[in-house]
């Protein structure tokens, strides 16, 4: 409890919370762009940025705590990766359903393509700029590297 | 060789440049004191305490509140904790994960792993694992 619970964990917490928010808001803004366009009406209810706030916070929980210990092998890593996909999704489809995000079984089919999008998106980005990185420090390695 | 003195204002600001034709021992050595990191480490093999050359270390290990120190062919144990040697040993020798430090200059290359971590191959061609937290400070390390 005490390694989850550690500063650089809350900070962590506080940070993806916000960054989630606002990617939600964002989305949401987008819609609203989109509906005004196709001449449709767009509401938002008082509670949803509450409701998209709340969301982002138990998300955030949800990767701090599966994402605690770095996994030691290849194998591992996929299946935290794999619990994190799904858990992160049950915890949207749950909040999906209790702020009235769908209403009907389409909308939640497209809920889940955007969320399968968004999920693959920050995946595939995040591999590249390690692989970026990878690329850097091994050209910066061979200043320093010992002769053996 | 002139040798000038600024006065600055904080620690970070503190700065050795040293201007030569050629980097002989004794600017060697001047370069290791400005440092401040140690050349020797005290370790335990079978029984027998001795000292082993800093510039030999490949990795250092924590493994049930013990401290192992792995070279190119062999594995010695180490009183000091890894808190002590990560301030101790210099900037070529990184935090890569919670119970280990890494000598930078033992490694081959780095390669990206699931779970935005880097693995990194020894030049002996062992491979340990540099946690995605630690990798800012590698590259802070290396000036990137």
């Amino acid at each position: 409890m005490k390694r989850i619970l550690s500063l650089e964990r809350i900070r962590v917490l506080f940070v993806e919370t916000l960054v989630i928010t606002t990617g939600m808001l964002f989305g949401i803004g987008v819609e609203g762009i989109i509906f005004r366009l196709i001449g449709k009406s767009f509401v938002l209810s008082w509670y949803q940025p509450m409701a998209i706030f709340l969301t982002a916070f138990v998300s955030s929980i949800v990767s701090v705590v599966v994402f605690a210990d770095e996994p030691k092998t290849r194998g591992r890593a996929i299946t935290r990766m794999a619990l994190h996909f799904i858990l992160l999704f049950l915890v949207i489809s749950l909040a999906g359903y209790v702020f009235d995000w769908f209403s009907s079984v389409g909308m939640y089919i497209g809920m889940a393509l955007i969320y399968c999008f968004v999920y693959i998106f920050s995946w595939v980005s995040n591999m590249y700029i390690l692989k970026k990185d990878a690329q850097e420090i091994n050209e910066a390695l061979k200043d320093i590297r010992d002769d053996e | 060789m002139n040798v000038i003195f600024e006065t600055v204002d904080s620690k970070e600001q503190e700065t050795a440049v040293i201007k030569a034709v050629e980097k002989t021992e004794n600017i060697a050595d001047a370069i290791k004191l400005l440092e401040g990191s140690r050349d020797r480490l005290q370790v335990i093999s079978e029984g027998q305490t001795g000292f082993l050359s800093i510039k030999n270390i490949y990795y250092i290990e924590s493994v049930d509140k013990r401290t192992f120190v792995y070279t190119k062919d062999n594995c010695y144990e180490t009183k000091s904790r890894l808190y002590e040697l990560e301030e101790d040993l210099g900037r070529f020798f990184l935090r890569c994960s919670k119970a280990m430090i890494v000598n930078i200059k033992k490694i081959k290359s780095v390669r990206s792993e699931m779970g935005s971590r880097l693995i990194a191959t020894m030049l002996n061609d062992e491979e340990i694992t540099i946690s995605r937290n630690y990798v800012k400070e590698f590259k802070g390390r290396l000036e990137l």
